[in-house]
């Protein structure tokens, strides 16, 4: 019988842990950071790090390749990482991505090309029917040409969500981050290689405005006690 | 003793029904927004390029991760995600339209790259399926050919104030979009991706009316003016 309970137990322990995948949280001067298990351990992605209110990633594998003719080679990633304002009284208000990476090129048809988007999504506020989104927010890098030596690029765009009408500022929201290499070597002799090494959010924080009524109303709260004091004496 | 070894039998019988329960049939997920609530099955076969559903306010939303079709170098691909939730009208609410966007990106690199979006948003009454619509997506954004990013928009949506809707307060709602990715020789490459799906409920009050500020402040006035009529006619 004790056999018979601990299996069942183990079975359902099971059943929930793979319902619920596990998540990594980090934590920030201001904010958090929780993202998949699965992605915090890719090498896509690589281990995250936080510094102040910042999130950066440094893989070790995120390349596309292509060699002697072989044509277009192309490598995509998305991560998500649900952001949450920790400080009380402190909301989001944009969100910077800047990424890096090295590329080398050899023959005279070869190319590259590194693509990146940021989409922020709210988990509490809705603009009209839907939940507040801001998207479209796409770095291409251009004028990766350099032939021969081993070459940087880098790509940066932002969000601020007083750009969407309704938004302006929010407590927590979840990021949607992909990224798009492409290495292309359509003739034989040519070879293409683009990596990205480096990815960061970084999230600007402001204090919350406090509303004209609560100033009215409080100085009207003191203005009552004073004059209760006053009568009372 | 034998009572304890009693209770583990029926503790063990109880775990057994919940394991053979949940694995048989998943109870469905349960999401609740501000006036609707949203159920669906997540082990539906053709959910998992959706991804997991959250709700804000009356917005049922996901932000797929592998809802990609690639394609390079003659090569074709194409991806399919189908997924079906119910939505139930709180009580005291009605259905008054439905709006449904999904927005992603895209990468075509070499003449014969090309790449489409398209999808059918159907709802049906849950207890009558012959009340049923359809809507196929508005797909925006899709046909630049310069090796870079760019992003697709695609709309769809009811109206659900029309009299075949009125008595309807539960609804079956499917998405079921494709998106491909095409190429004609070696050195081309085609990307599509789908980054968010989301679909908002607009309900509309049917229980009683609330009283407006206005009338209580109209009201209280009367009372005054009725307090010092009386006052007046007194002395």
């Amino acid at each position: 019988m004790n056999k018979l309970t601990s299996t069942l137990l183990a079975c359902c322990a099971l059943l929930t842990a793979t319902s619920n995948a596990a998540a990594v949280t980090l934590y920030g001067a201001d904010v958090s950071f929780t993202i998949k298990d699965s992605d915090y351990l890719s090498s896509y992605f690589g281990p995250a790090n936080v510094v102040g209110n910042s999130i950066f990633f440094q893989p070790t594998d995120f390349k596309a390749e292509s060699l002697n003719g072989a044509g277009a080679a192309t490598l995509d990633q998305t991560l998500i990482i649900k952001v949450q304002a920790t400080t009380v009284g402190y909301d989001m208000t944009s969100f910077l991505l800047a990424e890096q990476g090295n590329y080398q090129l050899t023959g005279t048809s070869s190319s590259v090309i590194a693509s990146g988007s940021l989409d922020v999504v709210s988990q509490t506020t809705t603009c009209g029917v839907l939940t507040c989104r801001d998207g479209n927010n796409i770095f291409n890098t251009t004028g990766l040409d350099t032939v021969g030596s081993l070459t940087e690029w880098g790509g940066v765009t932002s969000v601020n969500l007083a750009d969407t009408i309704g938004w302006g500022s929010d407590t927590y929201v979840s990021l949607s981050l992909t990224n798009l290499l492409t290495a292309n070597a359509p003739e034989a002799g040519d070879s293409a290689m683009i990596q990205k090494t480096f990815g960061a959010v970084g999230i600007t924080i402001n204090p919350v405005p406090v509303p004209a009524a609560l100033w009215l109303f409080g100085s009207g709260l003191i203005g009552i006690a004073a004059f209760a004091k006053r009568k009372k004496t | 003793m034998a009572i304890i070894c009693k209770l583990r039998e029926i503790a063990a019988v109880s775990l057994f029904s919940i394991c053979t329960l949940s694995n048989a049939s998943p109870v469905p997920v349960h999401l609740v927004g501000d006036t609707v609530d949203f159920y669906y099955d997540k082990s539906q076969s053709g959910m998992a390029a959706y991804g997991e559903l959250f709700v804000v306010g009356n917005s049922i939303f996901s932000q797929p991760t592998t809802f990609s079709a690639n394609a390079a170098n003659g090569s074709t691909e194409s991806i399919n995600a189908f997924g079906t939730i119910t939505i139930v009208a709180q009580s005291g609410y009605s259905f008054d339209a439905m709006h449904v966007a999904q927005f992603g990106d895209y990468q075509l690199s070499g003449s014969g790259a090309t790449n489409n979006v398209s999808g059918t948003l159907s709802v049906s009454d849950s207890n009558n399926a012959s009340t049923a619509s359809t809507d196929a997506l508005f797909v925006t954004g899709l046909g630049i050919n310069d090796g870079q990013t760019h992003e697709w928009q695609a709309t769809a949506g009811f109206d659900l104030s029309t009299a075949m809707w009125s008595n309807v307060n539960s609804i079956e709602l499917s998405l079921d979009s494709l998106l491909s990715a095409s190429t004609s020789t070696t050195g081309e490459s085609a990307f599509t991706q789908s980054k968010f799906v989301g679909g908002g409920m607009v309900t509309i009050e049917t229980s009683a009316v609330p009283v407006p500020a206005a009338v209580w402040l109209f009201g209280s006035g009367l009372l005054g003016l009725a307090g010092i009529a009386r006052r007046s006619n007194r002395t």
